[in-house]
């Protein structure tokens, strides 16, 4: 008869209360596992977004550009740097854009905007911007005046598919110019602020009005994958020399950095479930060890030495809490699984989610690390929620404790 | 030959404020395959005398000696690792573990003094059988009587073969017909076996079968008769 055959019977003599606290272990981390994987793809949804409709892996800019975005700042270039670029090994698809901040107008509104020239066919190799469109037509190469802009910015304007907006803004020396766009489509992103602030004209267009010639502002790459990303520099480098080459955490840190906490909370929201569950286990075990007051003295008196009757409360602690654990990871994770295939839609709350710039489809995910993890984190907890009432019974005098 | 000898043991209570004498230079000793019984009053010192002699609890002063080794001295490790191997206890309230069954319970001891599972096996099942409990073995205490439990209990005391088996109070909490037949047990285990058997108790059953009374009062020995 083993110390863990007597434990595992132990915690079954109050079949009633050690359900409880398995069943509290088992919701706290199931919950923990799915807040957590709720919160990672958010963060994932939005980190996808950026990458994939707004930064791409990695951009080439002229280095005053970045610093002051005037229309002159644009790249140099030695040939076809795009055709270059696509043939360096990683690299998914490229594209060049022109950026030029101005005035939007239409007979009801009128305010600042983004306006980007794009390569439609490469811009849609890039960004797959045909999926947010949501009403009207793409551009073209062919286009000449013709504008998307965001639905958000539509509803603003009040304008439709068709309509015409002038947009003002500087060409490379400065001069004010305005050009007619007749609307064309309008997208949809999942971020309102986005949607309200960027418009899309052909570059060629656009370029003929800045008068920038064949030369763009931005070159824009998608790698085959993030591990990919580094490895593409000193290529992309040596295609630009001296302009400056930056990858996705190096155009945006706050994206870097709510990756890192959204890991950070996670184990946070982990940390503070098991700490309240550290307390439940303290509570259960103490009430176990002055419930077993004679049968722990008698144990120490017969000969059963400190260190086995330590053991015994610990082993306990344990099968209480890694029990719940083990149901409670495998419940989590099921969740998890199942949430993931379709989604959790919460399209009823899009607009808010817009608003703060999360997709309204979330697609829950865990990491394998953090769920290894869980099962460290709560054999931890349950070592030091048996602590306390193993001191407990190591205290007990056996003389007295017989006799209770 | 003496099992036990006490020399001048004293158990004092507030020495620095007003000194209460549990044991009051107490010398005694007991031999081997006794059947004794210490009786007296309530506070005379006689569940204090067998704590000290079975390590339970420490003199304030006095020596304590198991088969010539003192056993005041000892630390508190060694003195459960003492007990483990040479006394056995009963106690009032059986005190089996309830999870455990009857063979389990007898057999805990022998598994803490790490004998092998063969010759843990073949002792337990003599005793239980010796008992009167061979037919329930894989009973668990709740399934037991009073005094079927108590005779676990004296199983579990003797698997360790123990110098003396320490029984506080043994038939405290068991029903006339269940004391007699735990008491004529102990007494055939004495006579056949020549196990040594020292009891408090209030008792008179157990009194009349016991062959040394040892009665004190107020932590002094006051009187001693072999019958």
């Amino acid at each position: 008869m083993n110390t863990l055959t007597i434990a595992w019977r132990n915690i079954w003599r109050h079949k009633l209360r050690s359900l409880t606290v398995m069943c509290s272990v088992l919701l706290g981390i199931s919950a923990g596992i799915y807040a957590a994987a709720l919160m990672k793809g958010m963060l994932e949804g939005r980190f996808d977004h950026f990458i994939e409709n707004e930064i791409s892996h990695m951009q080439v800019h002229h280095p005053d550009f970045v610093r002051e975005p005037e229309p002159a700042y644009t790249v140099a270039t030695e040939g076809d740097a795009l055709q270059a670029l696509q043939g360096l090994p990683g690299v998914s698809a490229a594209t060049a854009r022109l950026k030029v901040h101005g005035m939007i107008a239409s007979a009801n509104y009128t305010g600042g905007v983004q306006l980007i020239g794009i390569l439609p066919e490469m811009e849609e190799a890039t960004t797959g911007f045909s999926d947010k469109l949501m009403a009207g037509e793409n551009l073209s190469s062919d286009d000449g005046n013709r504008i998307l802009i965001g639905y958000a910015l539509a509803q603003k304007m009040k304008v439709d598919i068709g309509s015409r907006i002038v947009l003002t803004f500087q060409d490379v020396d400065q001069e004010i110019v305005s050009a007619a766009f007749t609307v064309k489509g309008f997208f949809q992103t999942i971020s309102n602020r986005y949607d309200e602030g960027v418009a899309f004209v052909p570059a060629a267009y656009l370029g003929s009005h800045l008068r920038t010639g064949r030369a763009y502002h931005e070159y824009a790459i998608l790698a085959e994958g993030m591990d990919r990303v580094e490895d593409l520099r000193p290529g992309v480098e040596a295609l630009f020399p001296g302009m400056r080459v930056r990858s996705w955490d190096q155009l945006s840190p706050e994206l870097s950095f709510w990756l890192e906490a959204g890991g950070v909370v996670s184990y946070a929201f982990i940390i503070i479930i098991l700490l309240g569950l550290t307390f439940g286990l303290l509570n259960t075990m103490l009430m176990t060890v002055f419930e077993r007051t004679r049968e722990l003295g008698m144990l120490m008196a017969i000969g059963m030495n400190k260190r086995k009757v330590f053991a015994l409360i610990v082993m306990e602690t344990l099968l209480l809490a890694v029990s719940g654990a083990v149901l409670g990871l495998g419940i989590g994770y099921g969740l998890v699984r199942l949430s993931a295939k379709n989604g959790i839609d919460l399209s009823a709350l899009s607009d808010v989610m817009r608003e703060l710039g999360f997709s309204s489809i979330i697609i829950p995910d865990v990491d394998t690390t953090f769920l290894l993890l869980i099962p460290v984190m709560v054999v931890i907890t349950a070592l030091l929620a048996a602590v306390y009432p193993a001191l407990k019974a190591l205290s007990l005098n056996p003389a007295e404790a017989v006799r209770e | 030959m003496s099992v036990i000898r006490t020399v001048n043991l004293s158990k004092i209570y507030n020495p620095d404020t007003v000194p209460v004498y549990a044991l009051n230079k107490v010398n005694i000793h007991f031999e081997e395959g006794e059947f004794t019984c210490v009786i007296g009053p309530s506070g005379s010192g006689k569940t204090t005398l067998l704590n000290m002699i079975g390590g339970l609890d420490k003199p304030s002063e006095g020596q304590v000696y198991i088969a010539d080794q003192r056993i005041d001295q000892l630390s508190e490790n060694q003195l459960i690792d003492f007990r483990l191997h040479h006394i056995g206890f009963v106690f009032q309230h059986f005190n089996l573990v309830p999870v455990l069954s009857a063979y389990e319970n007898a057999a805990f001891i022998m598994q803490l003094q790490g004998r092998s599972k063969g010759e843990t096996d073949t002792r337990v099942r003599e005793l239980l059988s010796e008992v009167g409990l061979g037919e329930r073995m894989d009973a668990r205490p709740t399934q037991l009587s009073g005094g079927q439990q108590q005779r676990v209990a004296v199983a579990r005391a003797l698997a360790s073969r123990p110098k003396f088996i320490l029984a506080d109070e043994p038939t405290a909490s068991l029903d006339s017909q269940s004391a007699f037949n735990l008491l004529d047990m102990m007494a055939r285990l004495n006579e056949e076996e020549g196990v040594t058997f020292i009891f408090s108790t209030h008792d008179q059953r157990v009194i009349d079968r016991a062959k040394r009374v040892v009665r004190m009062v107020d932590g002094r020995i006051d009187s001693d008769v072999r019958k």
